[in-house]
């Protein structure tokens, strides 16, 4: 099999990372760190701002302050700064950093093959066949090397999940996010896309920063968990210990609500 | 710039004025009759207000201009510049208003039309009292655009040689009178002041005509 | 309707058509080019330009285009830029509609979902390809009829042309006119020859949105 990943490096690390929209403190100097190669599952109730952690890691967001380092370099976009365009070595160190969103978006107009070569050929100069051929590679292991030439809009939306996640490890990303790539699908289709996500992580150093509510889930893939509310980590360690066994009283509460669900 | 020249610039501006109020008081009563024919139950008055709009909308204003100011003296009925300008200015704005005001007609929900067959109102009364009240904030930025264009399509009542503020300027002009810079700069700048009535007399209709229908809390 | 006299000067009125459908093809070329420049700006907010083109298109947009082809036609070679009228004529109407379809294109643009051009960031496509391979793609197909419209709207308006001696269809007809005295046939005909164009197109258009709408309705 192809390489999936780049060379796993230092990982993610934020350090005291502030983050509004308008008056409203989104992240609140959160410090959080995923080493190279690590796996750590993002949990917390809605509106706590994993979403953001993941944005402002992407440099979809900018932030107010703080440092966000990826393999070392930072990269974090200020709010303050006069251009938001990313500088050489910035975009040098992104191109390592993939994601996965809960609604797919993946390019409508364009066939799943092209979908996932579009980026290695314009971005990393990949010739045309060679790309090609990795993707074709990509989507078996996906499950859907019959699909190359599918439209998205063919596809159901757990397909569309696993063609996203294809897309993103096309670019041989070091560090992968993933934000709640599962709530918009139907309940029968959630085991297909974990499994394929099972999968890259077994076969892969792949850095992993996971934004989930499947707690089951959670604690497969996790070597880490990490529990944040209101725009801060709140508890951190180990699934077995945060998912069974928390210590703060925050923590306790949102996993018997969700217990009770 | 002599007290000639600017004279007649002005009294081109009061002509240009005229015929662009003249038209759109031809263009309101056409446009919503043609409207309300294009909504009708009767498939053949439907058809004869498509056949209006799709007329009108089929060649420019100009090319009517020219019709009606060469062609109608020609089958005996003799029409002065003026009269000619601000009725096909008029007649040819009505068609895009008609379509408009159909629009907002065709916007307003069923349910309100079901609610009014209910109560047991009149096809009139459903039209006058329930439909086209509702409809009206929504045609009105819309109305606003067609009044845009019949300004600016005024301009073209020069070209049949009536004395607007285009004529005289370009007439200054091009006889080397006043600077070509200075009157096409201020041809340019006039418009945009006449402008400027328009669109504010839109946004002060629609805001006026929305202040029932602010739900409670908001604005 | 002499019908002899229209044989006889039927090639000449194709002719001044043929001019009418170049001058629009070229204005439709300019137009589209400048509306992409002009809905870039807006959407990506490029400062200080941004401020200056939503003033200018502003200004476009609320003024004749006869005032706007004087302007070009009298003053552009005062400064040094001269073109001949046909090319004055393309451009002026290129840069007037040119607004119009900028709005179209940014209305495209701002349809295309969020998620698209965030997907585009973080695989790291440059601007230039995101626009070109992406949203482009994604932001055309629904805005094609109200493109085609303005198309038949440059079409139409064409017309104006005239006023700086170019020879397309209407310049044509006044000049036949002007010898030969036929008004009638002549502006019956040259009404006809645009209508016989503008109608079927702008039938053509609503059949194709209609196709549109019911395809997405059902999807
Ligand atoms: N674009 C935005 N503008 C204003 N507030 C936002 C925006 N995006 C997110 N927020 C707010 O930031 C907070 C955190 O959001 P998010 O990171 O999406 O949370 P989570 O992913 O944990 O549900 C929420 O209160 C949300 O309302
Ligand atoms: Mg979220």
């Amino acid at each position: 099999m192809t390489e999936l990943s780049g060379k796993a490096g230092s990982g993610i690390a934020m350090a005291g990372v502030t983050k509004q929209y308008g008056d409203h403190r989104v992240l609140d100097a959160i410090d959080l760190d995923v080493r190279g190669g690590e796996r750590v599952a993002l949990i917390g109730p809605s509106g706590s701002g994993k979403t953001t952690v993941l944005r402002c890691i992407a440099r979809l967001e900018a932030i107010e302050s703080g440092s966000i380092r990826i393999e070392g370099h930072e990269i974090a976009r200020m709010a303050d700064a006069r251009s938001g365009k990313a500088s050489a070595e910035v975009a040098a160190a992104m191109r390592g950093v993939g994601m996965v969103f809960q609604q797919y978006n993946l390019f409508p107009n364009m066939t799943v093959l092209d979908n996932l070569t579009i980026a290695p050929v314009k971005v990393l100069g990949v010739d045309k066949a060679e790309a090609r051929e990795r993707a074709a590679g990509l989507l078996d292991l996906v499950g859907l090397g019959a699909k190359a030439d599918a439209y998205p809009a063919r596809l159901s939306g757990g397909q569309q999940q696993r063609v996203a996640i294809a897309r993103s490890l096309a670019m041989q990303p070091s560090v992968l996010l993933f934000d709640e790539v599962t709530s918009a699908l139907d309940p029968e289709l959630v085991g297909e896309v974990l499994e394929v996500i099972r999968g890259v992580a077994a076969q892969s150093d792949v850095t992993m920063l996971i934004v989930t509510h499947e707690m089951q889930f959670a604690r497969d893939i996790g070597d880490r968990v990490v529990f944040m509310e209101g725009g801060s980590v709140v508890e951190q360690g180990p699934p077995e210990k945060v998912l069974a066994d928390p210590e703060n009283e925050r923590t306790q509460r949102f996993l018997r609500r969700l217990l009770n669900h | 710039m002599n007290e000639v020249v600017l004279r007649s610039i002005l009294d081109g501006v009061v002509v240009t004025a005229e015929v662009v109020t003249l038209a759109i008081l031809v263009a309101a009563p056409l446009a919503l009759t043609v409207a309300l024919a294009r909504v009708s139950r009767f498939k053949l008055v439907r058809g004869a207000a498509l056949v209006y709009v799709e007329f009108l909308r089929g060649t420019s204003a100009l090319v009517q201009l020219f019709w009606v100011y060469f062609v109608l003296p020609e089958l005996g009925f003799a029409i002065s510049a003026f009269v000619a300008g601000f009725v096909v200015l008029g007649v040819n704005a009505s068609a895009y208003a008609a379509e408009v005001i159909r629009g907002a007609i065709l916007a307003v929900p069923r349910p309100q039309l079901e609610a009014a067959g209910v109560l047991g109102l009149s096809t009139t009364t459903t039209m006058s009292r329930v439909v086209l009240p509702q409809a009206w904030p929504v045609m009105l930025p819309a109305l606003g655009n067609v009044a845009i264009d019949v300004l600016k399509a005024s301009a073209l009542v020069s070209l049949i040689t009536v004395s607007d503020f285009t004529r005289e300027v370009t007439r200054w002009a091009t006889t080397g009178v006043i600077d070509v810079t200075l009157a096409f700069s201020l041809l340019l700048v006039g418009y945009l002041l006449l402008s400027v009535p328009i669109t504010w007399g839109g946004h002060l209709l629609e805001k006026r005509s929305r202040r029932h229908l602010s739900t409670f809390g908001e604005g | 309707m002499d019908l002899d006299y229209l044989q006889s000067v039927f090639p000449e009125l194709l002719g001044g058509l043929r001019v009418t459908v170049v001058a629009t093809l070229l204005g439709a070329a300019i137009a589209l080019v400048l509306g992409l420049l002009i809905a870039c700006v807006q959407v990506f907010r490029v400062p200080v330009v941004h401020q200056v083109v939503t003033v200018l298109v502003l200004a476009i947009r609320n003024t004749p285009l006869l005032a706007q082809l004087f302007f070009m036609y009298y003053v552009l070679p005062r400064y040094g830029i001269r073109f001949d009228a046909f090319t004055i004529g393309a451009l002026a109407l290129g840069l007037h509609f040119s607004c119009y379809a900028a709005q179209a294109l940014k209305g495209g643009f701002l349809a295309v979902p969020k998620g698209q051009w965030e997907a585009c960031q973080v695989l790291g496509l440059g601007n230039l390809t995101t626009l070109r391979s992406v949203v482009l793609p994604q932001a055309l197909p629904p805005v094609i009829p109200t493109l085609t419209n303005l198309l038949i709207s440059m079409f139409k308006d064409s017309a104006v042309l005239y006023a700086i001696t170019i020879m397309e269809l209407l310049g044509t007809t006044r000049n036949l006119a002007s010898t030969s005295f036929q008004y009638t046939t002549l502006f019956t005909a040259m009404g006809l020859m645009y209508l016989v164009i503008a109608l079927p197109a702008s039938i053509g258009v609503r059949r194709y949105e209609r196709r549109l709408n019911d395809r997405t309705v059902r999807a």
